[in-house]
């Protein structure tokens, strides 16, 4: 059974043509079911909560990289597979899956081309994309038996789990059972996901299963996949092949 | 940081770069290739090679297979298999390898040592000559 999740932006009456097409596809392949519209009073982790009660096999995340990455932080430790319907802008994610936008993404599900993928942790907290660490000459990371710290004090750093460069094709890839630190000098970071897309030439690049950031003064926040804040010290390690997730023939890895 | 000088690797060959804006301090070990353009202190290891750019700054014990050497390395270096001295490398510690290639104007201040190809095999006929040698 599928369950689809709509994200709360999608009742803006803009998509209402989109979410149409979309179900139309779906009701042709033959994979409808059951819909949770978010909103105001009714938020991920209770839709998500509700799904698994219902020994759902397979949730859709229907939105952008943000749905996907709110609703993936909710899934490791149940045994679900996730789909995703990209509507709107920002879907980085689905795209290096290989999903195409809007109704196109139901022919994918149909398909069922399924992946396992490795998530990075933080804390608690799954993240498949990235955690953000800002820039300070305070912050450190330690892997236990080396520290890698910055010589300057506007490097941005990210440590990727999954990101695709064209120039790069194997950094990043979340098949590896790796994480990577990448230390980028002076670069300032211009928005969700897009910002990692550039060239690694300056930058300083480490592969790692585990290390921890911590900071000498005051706590730092950490931000992962772009919405969740994370304060240091950090424990952050790759869990490999944590998330089944649908993909299409197109995917990047 | 992929200059004329260490063009032997790609970002793409490399697992580990550690840029001009990093520093590692600590035992840094690796099986894959490694790239430095900023400063490592402690130890450095890799089973793969490693790629000193000009500005690159290492205090720190180094055993690697390859060593393609354009910046300076304050310590002693042990390379498995061919060490290439650009003609702005700097060694200050000792070097043991078993194949070196220098430019003019590297620098090595220190004991160079180069390893033998293979150990001489103690073969039967060996081992008569000595007992021959030793009898007379």
């Amino acid at each position: 059974m599928h369950y689809y999740i709509y994200d709360q932006f999608l009742t803006d009456k803009k998509f209402e043509p989109i979410i149409n097409r979309i179900e139309a596809r779906l009701t042709d392949l033959g994979i409808n079911g059951r819909t949770e519209k978010l909103t105001i009073l009714k938020s991920f982790s209770e839709a998500v909560k509700d799904v698994a009660k219902k020994e759902a096999s397979t949730i859709i995340a229907v939105g952008n990289d943000s749905t996907v990455s709110k609703i993936i932080s909710l899934l490791p430790n149940l045994n679900i597979t996730l789909g995703i319907i990209p509507i709107g802008p920002e879907n980085e994610i689905a795209k290096m899956l290989g999903i195409p936008e809007n109704e196109f993404a139901c022919d994918v599900l149909s398909a069922r081309i399924i992946e396992k993928i490795d998530l990075g942790k933080a804390n608690n907290y799954f993240f498949i994309s990235h955690l953000h660490l800002p820039a300070s000459p305070d912050l450190y990371l330690d892997s236990g038996t080396y520290k890698i710290s910055s010589l300057t004090q506007d490097s941005r750093i990210n440590i990727c789990n999954f990101e695709f460069d064209k120039e790069n094709p194997q950094i990043c890839n979340p098949k590896d059972g790796l994480l990577e630190v990448i230390f980028s000098p002076g670069k300032k970071q211009k928005g969700f996901f897009t910002s990692l897309k550039k060239q690694y030439t300056n930058d300083s690049v480490f592969k790692f299963k585990k290390l921890k950031v911590k900071c000498n003064t005051d706590s730092l926040k950490a931000l992962a996949d772009g919405h969740t804040a994370i304060k240091t010290p950090i424990s952050v390690e790759v869990v490999p092949k944590k998330l089944k997730i649908i993909v299409g023939k197109n995917r990047m890895f | 940081m992929f200059n004329n000088d260490n063009e032997t690797m790609s970002p793409s060959d490399t697992d580990t770069i550690i840029g001009a804006s990093v520093k590692v301090d600590g035992n840094f070990k690796s099986d894959g290739n490694v790239v430095v353009e900023g400063m490592v202190q402690g130890s450095l290891k890799t089973k793969s090679n490693l790629t000193v750019g000009g500005s690159a700054k290492i205090k720190a014990e180094v055993e690697v297979n390859n060593l393609f050497l354009s910046g300076e390395i304050k310590g002693n270096v042990k390379v498995t298999e061919k060490a290439e001295l650009k003609s702005t490398a700097r060694i200050l510690g000792n070097l043991e390898t078993k194949s070196l290639s220098v430019e003019e104007g590297a620098i090595i201040n220190g004991k160079c040592t180069m390893i033998a190809e293979e150990p001489i095999a103690d073969t039967k006929e060996n081992k008569e000559n000595k007992k021959s040698s030793h009898s007379k």
